[in-house]
């Protein structure tokens, strides 16, 4: 005899794949850049994700996923898809030389590109381990800023002055 | 569905003894009634009374409320208060209230037709427009229209559609849901348990308290946020407006606000360059650019890009010969395999191509877009604030200079700021997510709604009701999804109509809604004039109230009240316009700049009454009045006609 579902069945939560593969930030982020959100340039989640990723490439910081991170999209936005490409280069080019591994040697570069990218381009391109390791350098990032700014930020003009700035310091050696 | 207001009567109650018919001989009722009743008439008892017939709200009055309707000095135990009503043009509807003045009670009588019911009973179809939530549309004062854009009176337009498409019914089950949820889980509850159930359904209630406290909090610091931005806007305009006058900072102002207005666009541009190159992380910060350079060069010299197919590969080991004609032995397909296992796959090979052809066009050395208009940013922003400084200064001067009315709105604009600064404060702590540290003495919602959910979370547990719980919580949150999906789609459709009435009606200078919140908000608001406030409030109202060939009677205190000429002229030549069938109580000094255009714009359709309490003064007065004696008693008459409804005199409002 057909016995209807429990509650817990009608609302079962997706496969935990689904989490993995998913763009993650702090969850003390949002709060931290409130002031800032929602203005030009950082209209979407995204944008403060692109922010911190970028930071924490250019700072080649990466720090393991931990639970205070909540995913809040799981594929490119619209407005990011055509770099999408690019910015996943950038995270492989990053990966290879934080982890030593010489342009010389075939067998392990392919490893490790083959345990970042999946190809799927549907799907952002990357596997599990590729959505891991962007959201460790994107957590690198926002964890630099909370580090250089003596409170969060209130203006979208001051912050992305300081955050140039910083930036800058990467290239110096001086924000790793 | 179509409702018409035909009249009233009143016997022994505050107001006199009086009839008021709206219908004509035609049988129909004029698109506009104005009702002239001097202070002192009974305007307030005669507007409760007809709310309390439309909806019923009279059964609950308190014992001292019934008491107080009774004539001064009134011998008469029972007061009447009869309200006639007209559905669909055919329908009639007499409600009747008794008002039992030693016993402090109020009874209803409805009848239907032939059919008479000894109690408030309208037929169901007309009860859900005759709901208190509902019929307090029908009833405002005439600031309501301008309140709703101001977002200062007690009623919110978001609130107006809610009522108005019935929306609140989502709310009423989803509280319905929660409470069946919470009698089932006390039923429930362990015997061995009972006082740790106790504990745990005393903690969610104090929790839930304190959650709605937080959050009704929040939202009236809201509302006054909202007044306080207002009024600090036009305390600044009006400073300015006065400074000017004076001509010796004109001219240093107006350059000063020129040159505030081009850093302003300065700042835009920089801040839409920004925008645009933001996606690009290389634009960001060129050094990525050359690093997948190198990358890619070296995926070419270790050839990964060019490689054969890893699926080609895999399937060529099945072969019983190789490409190369020899046999495929097991010294081959090991080899081969191993070539496989340093093979990309073929989707991971595609990106690797896509990957080299889009960081061709990029130097290896490229400027930092980025950062140059972060330069500009920096650059217009710092100009921004100097340009600030520089009125804030010829401001200073100009109040040192001038008088205490500049030096007083000053004051009054520093002030406001510090309240604006507190609320904003106070919002924003509560509007915010939870944050380690948090204890019950914050003051985060988000917080105490975490603590909730956790406390309803073991109390279904310990009542043993989790899957009783989980299915609430689903339907709750169907409910919230349905009602915000509902509330947005027919929020865009009433903005839609609005503004295609508001250019049809302002057409020559049509102001727009942008969107409804806690209030009708306007684009460029700095723009309306007051009249085109107005327009849009009543637009906004009589656009749901004739909504789908809807039409109901609107009952208007003061339509004008304390408005100047210009905003009277334009309402009176708009109301007609607008509604089918408008009631409005009056008093002499309203009629001014109102009443023609009133009269002009409903092309003749309108019905002057006066209503007078009869005593010693208006016994000499009524004569010399004129005017069709429509209805009289020996305490109170009501006079028909043109003359004598513009005839009264202003002074009437002091004397009566």
């Amino acid at each position: 005899m057909h016995s209807w579902p429990s509650a817990k069945e009608w609302t079962k939560q997706p496969e935990l794949t689904n989490q993995q593969m998913a763009f993650k930030l702090h969850k003390e982020s949002r709060d931290w850049f409130k002031k800032i959100f929602g203005k030009s340039p950082f209209g979407t989640m995204f944008d403060l994700y692109q922010a911190c990723l970028v930071l924490g490439l250019a700072a080649e910081r990466c720090e393991p996923e931990e639970s205070s991170m909540t995913e809040f999209m799981d594929e490119f936005i619209q407005r990011y898809r055509p770099y999408q490409t690019t910015i996943i280069g950038s995270m492989i080019s990053v990966v290879l030389s934080r982890k030593g591994i010489s342009s010389a040697d075939r067998e392990a570069v392919s490893k490790e590109i083959s345990r970042l990218v999946s190809g799927d381009s549907a799907r952002g391109d990357l596997t599990i381990e590729g959505f891991r390791e962007l959201n460790g350098y994107a957590l690198g990032g926002f964890n630099l800023l909370r580090e250089s700014f003596d409170s969060p930020p209130q203006h979208p003009a001051s912050f992305l002055a300081k955050y140039r700035q910083i930036l800058e310091e990467t290239r110096l050696g001086l924000q790793i | 569905m179509k409702i018409e207001l035909l009249g009233w009567k009143s016997e022994g109650l505050r107001s006199p003894d009086i009839e008021v018919k709206l219908e004509k001989s035609d049988g129909s009722v004029a698109r506009v009634s104005l009702l002239q009743m001097p202070n002192g008439t009974g305007k307030t008892t005669t507007l409760n009374c007809l709310r309390a017939a439309m909806d019923g709200s009279a059964e609950t009055w308190p014992e001292d409320k019934v008491k107080s309707y009774r004539e001064i000095h009134g011998k008469r135990d029972l007061g009447l208060f009869v309200a006639t009503l007209r559905v669909n043009d055919t329908q009639k509807i007499i409600v009747e209230m008794t008002f039992h003045f030693n016993e402090g009670v109020v009874t209803y009588k409805t009848i239907v037709g032939s059919k008479t019911v000894d109690n408030y009973s309208p037929p169901p179809d007309v009860r859900r427009y005759l709901d208190p939530r509902f019929s307090k549309l029908l009833f405002f004062d005439g600031e309501l229209a301008n309140n709703l854009i101001d977002g200062k009176g007690t009623t919110s337009a978001s609130q107006i559609i809610d009522t108005f498409y019935g929306l609140y019914h989502l709310f009423e089950l989803k509280e319905n849901a929660r409470r069946s949820y919470e009698l089932y889980e006390k039923r429930s509850g362990p015997a061995k348990g009972a006082a740790q159930l106790t504990k745990l359904i005393s903690r969610r209630d104090s929790l839930r308290e304190k959650s709605q406290k937080l959050r009704q909090q929040a939202e009236s610091n809201e509302t006054h946020l909202q007044e306080f931005r207002h009024e600090h806007t036009r305390i600044e305009v009006e400073l300015e407006e006065h400074l000017l006058k004076s001509g010796q900072f004109k001219e240093e102002e107006n350059r000063a606000h020129e040159e505030r207005d081009q850093a302003s666009s300065r700042l835009e541009v920089a801040f839409h360059d920004v925008d645009l190159i933001f996606p690009d992380p290389f634009a960001i910060w060129p050094p990525l650019a050359a690093r997948v350079h190198d990358l890619v060069e070296s995926l070419d010299r270790l050839k990964l890009t060019e490689q054969s197919s890893r699926l080609f590969l895999e399937e060529l080991v099945e072969e019983p010969v190789c490409v190369c004609d020899r046999p495929m032995d097991s010294a081959a397909r090991a080899s081969i395999l191993k070539r496989a296992d340093q093979t990309l796959e073929d989707a991971v090979n595609g990106y690797l191509k896509s990957l080299k052809r889009q960081v061709q066009p990029y130097a290896k050395d490229g400027p930092s877009t980025f950062g140059e208009a972060v330069d500009r940013i920096v650059a217009a922003d710092n100009d921004l604030t100097e340009a600030g400084k520089s009125l804030e200064n010829i401001r200073t001067r100009a109040v040192a200079a001038g008088d205490d009315v500049s030096q007083k709105k000053k004051d009054a604009l520093e002030k406001i700021r510090g309240e604006i600064e507190a609320l904003e404060d106070s919002v924003e702590n509560a509007r915010r997510p939870t944050r380690t540290g948090d204890d019950e003495r914050c003051g985060c919602i988000d917080y105490f709604e975490k603590r909730l959910k956790e406390a309803e979370n073991d109390l279904a547990r310990l009542s043993g009701t989790r899957d009783l719980k989980h299915r609430t919580d689903t339907l709750i949150q169907v409910i919230d999804s349905a009602y915000k999906q509902a509330h947005s789609l027919l929020k865009d459709d009433v903005v839609k109509r609005a503004n295609v009435r508001l250019r049809q009606i302002l057409r020559y200078n049509p102001v727009q809604i942008s969107d409804i919140g806690n209030s009708v908000q306007l684009e460029g608001r700095g723009g309306a004039s007051v009249g085109q406030t107005l327009a849009v409030g009543y637009v906004f109202l009589a656009g749901l109230l004739y909504e789908g060939g809807n039409q109901f009677p609107l009952v208007v205190d003061s339509p004008v009240g304390s408005l100047d000429d210009e905003a009277r002229k334009e309402l009176g030549g708009l109301i007609p316009i607008l509604v089918k069938q408008m009631v409005g109580f009056v008093i002499a000094t309203e009629r001014k700049w109102f009443v023609d255009p009133l009269a002009d714009a409903s092309d003749g359709d309108l019905l002057y009454l006066t209503h007078l309490r009869i005593n010693e003064y208006t016994k000499e007065i009524i004569a010399d009045l004129g005017g069709n004696k429509r209805s009289g008693s020996e305490n109170g008459i009501l006079l028909e006609g043109r003359d004598a409804f513009m005839a009264l005199g202003e002074g009437m409002d002091e004397t009566t």
